[in-house]
């Protein structure tokens, strides 16, 4: 539609302000050249934590009003060897529920921020750390900034320790700091200290990171951490009991399923030899001693990797060649969402799904670049 | 057991009274810009923050001037105000009154948006900021500097230079 001239010359500022959040990331971009008062309006703090509240509300009641009955969100990048892995080269579609897909937003995320190395500057240079696992993490609230969450084992005369540790980096800082390992609830005397993490990914769930941990003694649980606290408090949420009984286990992960915290894993059954992935659901969150609840307990073969579930329930995994499949334990329906037909099989790497998408703007040094992410 | 029952039946009646005076809901009066009087239902009305800060700082008892939004506006906004008393209307229903109450044209929007931030109605107000913003959307930065009626103030190099480090933001 064209907009007549001097339209809206006479808003308000808070007006504009109201109309300019409700905006995707990729336009504000783009009107950050209107004028120097728009560039510096688009970059301010304020500004990006009232977009992010205004959008996550949006995004939403957009998915639960089911709108476009569209099943989630599938994110993925074309391979690009030489860029680092935070440089994304990102296409988003909309999955929909009869299948076909819609193309959403294909945009190059330009800029990206080298991170200094992980150790600290207490610590002499052949004290570091070997990574084991890593995680981005996106407080709620915009005034903590954007984090990044390292377990690694740190190496202590020359060989790394058994036991795991931990280290943020802020963005606000531009520095990585030691955070403390420690969960109340456990009782190293009996089962150790905590010695591995599953790999990703994670869970992100009601404001806190759920992590996959093992002890030294082999005990199993789900190490939970707080994200919007400075302190980065770590907390243990127990395992269904005796879960992986009959199973020979290949994955397992944490996912939402219905709204619930679930645990899902894919795995043999040892009896009749068929493979099957089982779902347990955690009735009622944030105990120690959570009750599970055996939802499924299906039989699923061939399965690849494993994206996540959507709104109402479907796994969403990946077969041979990256086929992108849609399965529903209820009726064990599986259905091909045909991405092959979009993308050579050959660039396709870094597949995410998500139910939920949120664009935000996120403050790299002091432009503002937009980057997406999974809520 | 006598005692309750006397008092349940005193107690009964008396407490219905009380709900159903509590209920009933008061005539609030408010005048337009261009001096017409609109007699609408406190509960209606106090969808506006502004007028809901009015009633309870006891200023409604009069009629309340809203100097800042003319007749055919405020008819637009009680109309709005009043299917959306009862949140727990037909969803379906709502939202199909909402898509066709945002289908007017420019003036009307421009209006309505005015109203809804002065009255400040929240809901009113969100759907008529994302009408404009998916109006926005697509735009180039002469074409927002022209219905803004905005002066560029930087220099050909400068813009170059923001344009160069967003240039994905500038891709179809």
């Amino acid at each position: 539609m064209a907009l007549p001239r001097s339209w809206l010359a006479s808003f308000p500022d808070d007006l504009v302000e109201e109309i300019l959040t409700r905006l995707l990331p990729k336009p504000l971009v783009r009107f950050r050249c209107v004028s120097r008062c728009w560039k510096s309006n688009i970059a301010d703090p304020k500004f990006i934590e009232k977009h992010l509240t205004v959008n996550k509300a949006k995004s939403l009641s957009d998915y639960y009003n089911n709108d476009n009955n569209s099943v989630g969100y599938l994110l993925w990048r074309e391979r690009r060897i030489e860029q680092p892995f935070w440089a994304l080269d990102l296409c988003t579609v909309v999955c929909n529920a009869d299948g076909s897909l819609t193309e959403i937003s294909r945009g190059r995320i330009p800029a990206y921020k080298q991170l200094p190395p992980v150790h600290d500057d207490d610590y002499l240079d052949d004290d570091w750390f070997k990574t084991c696992a890593y995680q981005l993490v996106f407080p709620t609230s915009q005034n903590n900034g954007l984090k990044f969450l390292v377990f690694g084992h740190r190496i202590e005369n020359g060989v790394p320790s058994a036991k795991l540790g931990a280290q943020v980096y802020t963005l606000r800082a531009n520095s990585w700091s030691w955070v403390e390992l420690q969960v109340d609830s456990l009782d190293i005397g009996s089962v150790g200290p905590i010695t591995r993490i599953a790999p990703s990914p994670y869970l992100f769930y009601k404001g806190a990171l759920h992590f996959i941990a093992t002890t030294s003694q082999g005990y199993k649980f789900i190490l939970c951490c707080d994200i919007d606290d400075e302190e980065f408090p770590f907390r243990e949420i127990k395992l269904p009991r005796n879960y992986s009984n009959g199973l020979s286990l290949k994955f397992e992960q944490l996912v939402v399923f219905k709204g619930s915290l679930a645990l899902i894993d894919f795995g043999q059954d040892e009896a009749d030899l068929i493979d099957v992935c089982r779902i347990w659901v955690m009735s009622e969150y944030g105990l120690v001693d959570s009750s599970w609840t055996p939802t499924f307990s299906v039989p699923l073969s061939g399965v690849k990797d494993f994206l996540g579930c959507t709104g109402s329930g479907e796994l969403v995994i990946t077969k041979s060649g990256n086929q992108v499949f849609l399965f529903d334990p209820e009726n064990q329906n599986e259905k091909d969402i045909g991405i092959q037909n979009l993308t050579p099989v050959k660039d396709l790497s870094a597949l995410v799904f998500t139910a939920n998408l949120i664009e935000s703007l996120v403050l790299l040094n002091e432009s503002s670049y937009d980057i997406f992410f999974r809520n | 057991a006598i005692q309750s029952s006397r008092f349940s039946c005193v107690g009964f009646p008396l407490a219905y009274i009380f709900l159903a005076c509590k209920k009933k809901s008061m005539a609030l009066k408010l005048k337009s810009s261009d001096n017409k009087i609109f007699e609408v239902e406190e509960l209606v009305a106090v969808q506006s923050e502004t007028i809901k800060s009015l009633v309870e700082d006891g200023c409604a008892n009069n009629v309340i001037p809203l100097p800042n939004v003319d007749s055919k506006t405020l008819e637009l906004v009680l109309d709005w105000c009043k299917n959306h008393v009862d949140v727990k209307l037909d969803e379906e229903k709502l939202k199909e009154y909402e898509d066709k109450f945002i289908e007017v044209d420019l003036a009307v929007l421009y209006d309505l948006l005015m109203a809804a931030n002065y009255l400040n109605i929240k809901d009113l107000l969100n759907r008529a900021s994302q009408k404009v913003a998916d109006m926005l959307k697509g735009k180039k930065p002469e074409q927002i500097r022209e219905t803004f009626n905005i002066v560029n103030d930087f220099s050909p190099e400068e813009e170059e230079e923001i344009r160069k480090e967003n240039l994905w933001a500038f891709e179809e």
